[in-house]
């Protein structure tokens, strides 16, 4: 059964997946033995119900769940150094994608993302690179 | 590309022995006078397999391998550099169908006054991946 969880991992993932440019693999998970470098991996983190936010004389909507999302670039394995300037192309090409596709469709949409870390090692893939988070809000308006 | 031990060590083997100043590379070891024999030669002692990641169908690795170099006097410079030189450069991993290899160390040279023979060791960590169906 899709939940809002799954279906924001699937809608990321087949964004980023879109003709990368600098090419790189992509994997809906973060821990991948046979990961190819550079990659990202996408997981969430979190999935929580909210609150109705707000009402109209019209209707009203609600933001039904926030989605936080870890997208992770990973340039090298652990024990070596991070390709500092392919993370950051990486990084770049995604923060564009995400920019101009802000809506995901299906009362999907980002609200928030920002780069948490560069040179970071990640223990679930044993690998180096940096991590931006996403807040995806499933969003459902009901009409009256 | 899926591997094992057996194989990545094997396909190592066949790398170096392509190499100008190797004339025998192999995964086994040989005894003294049949090393000194096949000179330039290259023996590997593998550690043990270290799990680094392991999902629903891969595993992947982390393997130390000693290298142990003997060859005649001065000559083991030559095979010193050359191997290194393979080791550092990029496509060996890719030709080695692993995912990295990373040269960790190596130990002085040990030359025998007595039959002018040189040794030496190159230790090497090589990353690579099994799939779970190949066991």
């Amino acid at each position: 059964m899709a939940t809002p969880a799954s279906v924001t991992l699937s809608k990321v993932v087949a964004l980023l997946t879109t003709a990368p440019s600098p090419a790189y693999s992509v994997y809906a998970r973060h821990a991948v033995a046979d990961l190819d470098l550079p990659s990202i991996t996408v997981e969430i983190d979190s999935d929580t119900p909210i609150e109705t936010d707000k009402a109209f004389y019209d209707g009203s909507f609600v933001h039904n769940h926030a989605i936080l999302t870890s997208i992770r670039i990973h340039t090298s394995y652990s024990g070596g150094v991070e390709k500092f300037g392919d993370s950051v192309a990486i990084v770049d090409a995604i923060v564009t994608a995400l920019n101009e596709n802000l809506d995901l469709a299906d009362g999907y949409r980002t609200i928030d993302f920002n780069v948490q870390t560069f040179n970071s090692e990640f223990a679930e893939s044993k690998s180096i690179g940096a991590e931006l988070k996403l807040t995806v809000h499933k969003v459902e308006v009901y009409n009256n | 590309m899926s591997n094992t031990k057996k194989t990545v060590l094997e396909s190592l083997a066949t790398g170096l022995q392509a190499l100008d100043s190797v004339k025998t590379a192999t995964r086994n070891l040989l005894t003294p006078n049949k090393a000194r024999d096949a000179v330039p030669y290259v023996g590997m002692i593998a550690g043990t397999e270290e799990v680094l990641v392991e999902d629903a169908t891969d595993i992947r690795y982390g393997l130390d391998v000693d290298l142990l170099l003997v060859t005649k006097g001065d000559d083991i410079e030559e095979m010193i550099a050359e191997i290194k030189d393979y080791l550092y450069d990029t496509s060996a991993a890719v030709n080695l169908g692993v995912k990295t290899i990373r040269l960790i160390g190596q130990q002085p040279v040990t030359l025998i006054e007595q039959d002018g023979f040189a040794s030496s060791r190159i230790v090497v960590y090589i990353v690579y991946v099994a799939s779970k169906g190949d066991f």
